[in-house]
């Protein structure tokens, strides 16, 4: 009986001990790290070396820990703010609370232990050497070398040319003169360039034919070019009161169109976004990639939003932000964003370009009357899955009947009448 | 004498039209003839207004004023944490979650959601990955994973923490759309939603009657 018991016991020793032993990993897989428990749980109002909707973090257990004499206080106050000041009353943390607005932080569902693990995270936290040696770029979004503009080196390359050519013509000159000379005969007389020209096209009236030929070509296209390019604003790049870059902002950091210009699919306008748009992401970041803070201060200032106390400043005389304005339709055409791009079913980029390329935007398409109509000769209307169209289509079917069509341009419902664009 | 002056017109023309073609400036919009229908009197969107003191055309609606054919009363319950608990406790989404409402959800998710909360909602989107943009609280987090549907409302309305008010972007039935796609991503432990579903009508007119103020579809 005593040996069963002894060795039942043992058994049940070397079984708890083996169990423990192998749940050990799961225990270290199970608690999540201070860093996934921060990113988790504070990031949303803390950061650890700067003030942003909370008090930064760094510090503020050795702050707490100095007054109070253990983590105690701080873990208590975390995990449910409100119910520590009822309980304690403690004037150090209703200051802080005044200090931040009044605004309330909600309470936690974390152990203690977890706190301590976001504690220990925090004071473990180095910033991001990388980051901060990170030059800023110059203001301007640079991009100027790129491409450039040819035409200074082909005035380069043509002067250099002219004068090679000169130097030759003399130098063949020198020589004919200097066998004119040993053989007695007459020198060639100095003539000046213009007239030496002018010689060579009387003597070969073929050559000035062409060439007169080809200069009045090459003016008739570029006349032609130049009064086609009248009142088209394509290329049109102007600079705009705060350096935006379409290409970090709906390329890098892949918002959608539709989250500024969110107009666009129900109303004429696609709409330029207002401030307290910018200001969803910018609450959080206040640094620009390629500009730093100097851009984004414009938002700021434009709302008022003070970057000390993070909040918007009360009664504060907004102003509005003057964007240039780069696509623009003549008044006598109607144009409606909605329409080409929720039945339409058309991309941005369609019209508009690589706007997810552009850090300075520009005006991708020529925006004329051919442009237009092509498109509305060219592009298919998606008719399926949408009611509007189903007796349309059936009668187009009927209509088309000799040709088999089954689908059909914007030309084909009529899109290219005058009064569907011009009222 | 006349070949000299046939010369010099035709020198005349090679130069404007050089001036004409060499316009390659981006900050202008280049030649324009008789521009009158580009800059127009009448007022367009956007253009500026004398009228106002700031000359901004982009403005809010009058205080109080509803737009005509809808029903958005005005969000009554207000931007406080009583109010956060109040609306997590009286709102209910009048959408069912079925098939077709967490598909528009997810339209919508992705133009106004993913590019912070990411794809999954685990709060990985790209401003915060590339964009240095401080993450949101992953939805099926322990803090998120129960967050009832009204506290949601609330919170695209109002805003909470770092993230700013959606409302201007979203109008009501988005916002409970967007809602029922995000639902789908929390992981919630109750499996109450089934008997949400059918109550919801009935609590969106009880509520109606309580509180004229609150912001109800019908």
């Amino acid at each position: 009986m005593q040996n069963n018991w002894v060795s039942l016991t043992k058994k049940v020793y070397f079984l708890t001990g083996l169990f423990s032993i192998l749940l050990l990993p799961f225990k270290s897989l199970h608690a999540q790290s201070g860093e996934e428990l921060f990113t988790g749980n504070c990031t949303s109002c803390h950061a650890v070396n700067k003030k942003m909707i909370g008090p930064a973090l760094k510090g503020a257990r050795q702050a707490w820990a100095e007054r109070t004499g253990s983590d105690e206080a701080i873990i208590a106050w975390i995990k449910n703010s409100q119910g520590y000041i009822k309980e304690t009353g403690d004037p150090y943390a209703v200051e802080l609370l005044a200090a931040y607005n009044g605004t309330v932080m909600t309470p936690m569902a974390l152990s203690s232990d977890e706190v301590v693990s976001i504690l220990d995270y925090i004071d473990n936290w180095e910033p991001p050497v990388a980051e901060a040696a990170a030059p800023v770029a110059d203001g301007d979004g640079g991009g100027e070398a790129e491409g450039g503009n040819p035409l200074p080196w082909i005035i380069v390359l043509a002067v250099i040319l002219f004068i090679v050519v000169r130097v030759l013509v003399g130098v063949n000159k020198s020589l004919e003169n200097l066998r004119r000379q040993q053989e007695g005969e007459d020198t060639l007389p100095d003539v000046s360039i213009g007239e030496g020209v002018k010689a060579f096209f009387m003597k070969n009236q073929a050559v000035s034919v062409i060439v007169i030929v080809l200069i009045a070509a090459y003016l008739s296209v570029l006349g032609w070019d130049s009064l086609n390019a009248v009142g088209v604003y394509q290329g049109y790049e102007p600079s705009q009161p705060i350096w935006f870059s379409h290409k970090i902002h709906a390329g890098q950091n892949g918002i959608n169109c539709v989250y500024c210009h969110n107009s666009v699919e129900k109303g004429k306008s696609a709409g330029i976004p207002s401030v307290n748009i910018c200001m969803n992401c910018h609450m959080g970041v206040k640094q620009g990639k390629v500009t730093g803070s100097k851009e984004i201060a414009k938002i700021y200032e434009a709302i008022g939003w003070d970057t000390n106390k993070n909040r918007y400043i009360e009664g504060y005389d907004q102003k509005p932000i003057e964007w240039v304005r780069i696509h623009n339709l003549q008044d006598f055409v109607y144009f409606n964003h909605s329409q080409h791009v929720v039945v339409g079913k058309q991309d941005c980029e369609n019209c508009h370009g690589p706007v997810k390329e552009m850090d300075v935007m520009y005006q991708h398409s020529e925006l004329t009357m051919g442009w237009c109509i092509n498109c509305h000769r060219e592009t298919n209307v998606s008719m399926q899955g949408n009611e509007y169209y189903d007796k349309i289509h059936a009668d187009l079917v009927e209509k088309y009947k000799d040709q088999g069509l089954e689908t059909f341009t914007v030309e084909q419902i009529g899109g290219l009448e005058c009064g569907k664009c011009h009222y | 004498m006349r070949k000299r002056s046939t010369y010099f017109g035709f020198g005349i023309i090679a130069a404007l039209t050089l001036l004409v073609v060499s316009c390659g400036d981006p900050e202008s919009p280049g030649v324009e003839y008789m521009p009158d229908m580009y800059r127009t009197p009448a007022l367009e969107p956007y253009s500026g207004n004398d009228f106002y003191a700031d000359s901004m055309e982009a403005r809010l609606p009058a205080e109080g004023t509803i737009p005509q054919g809808h029903n958005y009363l005005p969000y009554g319950i207000p931007e406080t944490t009583e109010g956060y608990e109040m609306a997590g406790a009286m709102l209910k989404n009048p959408y069912p979650a079925n098939d077709e409402i967490i598909a528009e959800g997810k339209v919508i998710y992705t133009k106004f959601c993913v590019h912070c909360h990411g794809e999954a909602g685990m709060g990985d989107g790209l401003t915060v990955t590339a964009g240095g943009h401080p993450p949101p609280p992953a939805y099926n987090s322990a803090a998120l994973k129960n967050l009832p549907e009204g506290k949601m409302f609330h919170t695209i309305t109002y805003g909470k923490n770092l993230m700013g008010s959606h409302a201007s972007q979203l109008n009501n039935e988005e916002r409970w759309k967007v809602i029922r796609y995000v639902q789908t991503m929390q992981g919630s432990d109750d499996e109450k939603e089934e008997d949400a579903e059918g109550e919801a009508e009935e609590t969106a007119e009880d509520m109606d009657a309580a509180d004229g103020e609150t912001a109800m579809l019908n």
